[in-house]
């Protein structure tokens, strides 16, 4: 093998401050070369010198025995918050009191059954003159058993209760059974990450934090809700993943089409649906 | 912005400092222990072990070798921050409710309470420092001078050091703020800013001109020379804290109703919130949540890109500040730098 004469590596330096390395080397028998384009980047970071001397200091006192790196019982991350700077900061944060309010309202915790009104069905206004024609579509509905689904669906609208019977939730008409598979709505929890509008990204640079990601990377994208950078949980250093929550689908869409293969920090993103979508 | 939130305390935090490069936070409350973390990641560096009883206040030096703490055990405690042992022991007469080293680090004054027939005062300690390492090489056990508590006014709550420890402020339980020779503990002059008790003195960066807080739900920003209050920020909550923050031209207050009112109600109504005004136009530009008790203390870091707030709750909640917070600016300020940049640019064509 050795007889193969290999030439030597050479260094070209390119215009644009890029190298390039051309290296030969002899596999199975082959001569091969191989060709690599290199940007040498070189990032300084200045660091008071007595700061950096504090960063060896040795743990003491409760803390003698631990292992370095923050503690997890001691030291947490606490929840976002937002620091709105403003003038008007109190008007702000009332109209968004009043829409959530408004929001919740709309939601209708109480519906009369009689009307259909937001308030309790003792009180309905309308009592007098609709209580009696449902009761007596009700028991019209029990008389001919032809019209009785008509009258269900008609009960329905008004409340749960079909010829004085009561019917649960899963029985009614549109309800969805929880216990199928194809419905994954039914007992969802509200906090759980939307996976409609969540991308994931991969081959995050080490030092991209959360801000750095939402101010360099995600900026053109709108408010993004959420944004989680996967960490190992004993050092807090990032394990290259991020997931990203954004307003609606489409955004996430075309931030998908955007991030992915796109460079960022040094390396090139992988980006992806946080899980992959159900074929329809 | 993503607070750090220490949970190093078993009691509530009476103050949180942050040293002059802003890389180590110091933490003490009413357990017995006192807590160093490096601010960047909030991991703990280690405890300062060794007082009785609470702890009302902890200070650390310019070069960050030498940190104190006063202690309701009748005593003042020297410890080195590097691995925390402790250096000396002062015993006082009273509790200690605060102290505070002078900015050359040679003299630590502490607030003696006024109780057991003591009529309180701000006592003066001498510490000799090498003038290469700055160690300290020798300790004066007896006080440098005592500034007993004048006739007319009630016992000092707080006190702190003027620019070059030329002076010494001193806010009583009674509204008043009185200013003193630091060299010689001699009174110079006295203003009545508040209505009831004065709860924090901090100085500016510069030390000319300082904050102080109050229970009457008020803070002013006085001038160190004349005494005269510069702004006043109108809150509707009793104050426990107030700091100006370097950077940028704001002051964060800190404080929520009694201790003793906490449990009557909501955490809403309680105000237990960090607020935000603009030194110089006195407007409320924002609050930050989190605490759910009182604030006791809130610092911000010398460099103005961090703050800490300690709670009656235990907690000490760490923030860096994000790019919102340096950026945003007023109308007026806006505009004028508009202006300005016009101007440069007309005379740069001239």
């Amino acid at each position: 093998m050795s007889e193969v004469s290999v030439p030597p590596t050479q260094v070209l330096e390119n215009p644009d401050g890029t190298k390039t390395v051309v290296s030969y080397r002899v596999e199975n028998g082959k001569k091969l070369r191989v060709t690599q384009k290199v940007r040498e980047i070189k990032v300084t970071e200045k660091v008071n010198k007595s700061v950096a001397s504090r960063k060896h200091w040795k743990k003491f006192g409760a803390e003698a025995n631990s292992a370095p790196g923050p503690d997890y019982s001691t030291t947490q991350l606490g929840e976002e918050l937002l620091l709105r700077l403003g003038t008007s900061w109190k008007k702000l944060e009332e109209e968004e009191e009043q829409k959530a309010k408004e929001a919740k309202g709309g939601e209708k915790l109480i519906t009369c059954r009689t009307c259909g009104g937001n308030h309790y069905t003792m009180h309905c206004p309308f009592k007098d003159t609709l209580g009696d024609a449902s009761a007596a579509a009700a028991s019209s509905a029990a008389a001919d058993p032809a019209v009785e689904s008509e009258a269900a669906a008609g009960a329905l609208e008004t409340g749960s209760i079909i010829g004085g019977k009561y019917v649960p939730p899963s029985r009614r008409a549109g309800a969805r059974d929880p216990s199928s598979n194809n419905n994954f709505d039914a007992y969802r929890d509200q906090r759980e990450r939307d996976d409609a509008k969540t991308l994931k990204i991969m081959q995050l640079n080490e030092n991209a934090d959360e801000n750095t990601l939402r101010y360099e990377l995600l900026f053109p994208f709108g408010r993004i809700p959420k944004v989680v950078v996967v960490r190992n949980r004993e050092t807090g250093r990032s394990r290259g993943i991020a997931y990203v929550t954004f307003e609606t689908e489409e955004i996430a869409e075309t931030a998908l089409n955007f991030l992915n293969g796109r460079g960022f920090m040094n390396l090139i993103l992988n980006a992806d649906w946080s899980k992959p979508k159900v074929k329809e | 912005m993503r607070p750090i939130l220490l949970k190093g305390h078993e009691r509530s935090l009476t103050q949180v400092k942050f040293n002059r490069e802003g890389d180590l936070v110091f933490t003490c409350a009413k357990d017995n222990v006192a807590s160093v973390w490096y601010s960047i990641n909030g991991e703990r560096l280690g405890t300062f072990e060794g007082h009785q009883g609470t702890i009302w206040s902890i200070d650390v030096d310019q070069s960050t070798q030498y940190a104190v703490t006063g202690s309701a055990d009748f005593s003042i405690k020297l410890w080195k921050v590097e691995d925390g042992t402790n250096v000396f022991t002062w015993k006082t007469k009273t509790p200690v409710r605060r102290v505070e080293f002078s900015p050359a680090g040679d003299r630590i004054l502490a607030v003696l309470d006024g109780v057991m027939g003591y009529a309180g005062s701000v006592s003066v300690y001498e510490l000799k420092r090498d003038a290469q390492t700055q160690e300290v090489v020798d300790v004066v056990e007896q006080p440098l001078f005592d500034i007993l508590t004048r006739e007319g006014f009630e016992i000092a709550a707080v006190a702190a050091w003027s620019f070059g420890g030329n002076y010494i402020v001193a806010g009583h339980k009674d509204g008043k703020v009185s200013k003193y020779d630091g060299h010689t503990g001699d009174f110079v002059d006295a203003a009545e800013l508040h209505t009831q008790s004065v709860s924090d003195i901090q100085f500016s960066p510069d030390g000319t001109y300082f904050i102080t807080s109050s229970r009457d739900s008020a803070a002013r920003l006085v001038d160190m020379e004349t005494l005269e209050v510069l702004k006043t920020y109108e809150t509707d909550c009793p104050l426990n804290s107030a700091c100006i923050t370097p950077l940028k031209q704001f002051v964060i207050l800190g404080g929520g109703q009694d201790a003793k009112d906490v449990t009557t109600t909501s955490s809403r109504e309680g105000k237990f919130e960090a607020r935000f005004y603009h030194k110089i136009f006195q407007d409320e530009i924002g609050r930050v949540k989190g605490h759910f008790g009182p604030l006791n203390y809130v610092a911000v870091s010398p460099q103005g890109t961090s703050y800490a707030s300690g709670g009656e709750d235990g907690f000490v909640r760490l923030h860096h500040f994000d790019k919102s917070y340096f950026d945003f600016k007023y109308d007026v300020e806006k505009s004028a730098e508009a202006q300005k940049h016009m101007q440069e640019l007309e005379s740069a064509a001239a």
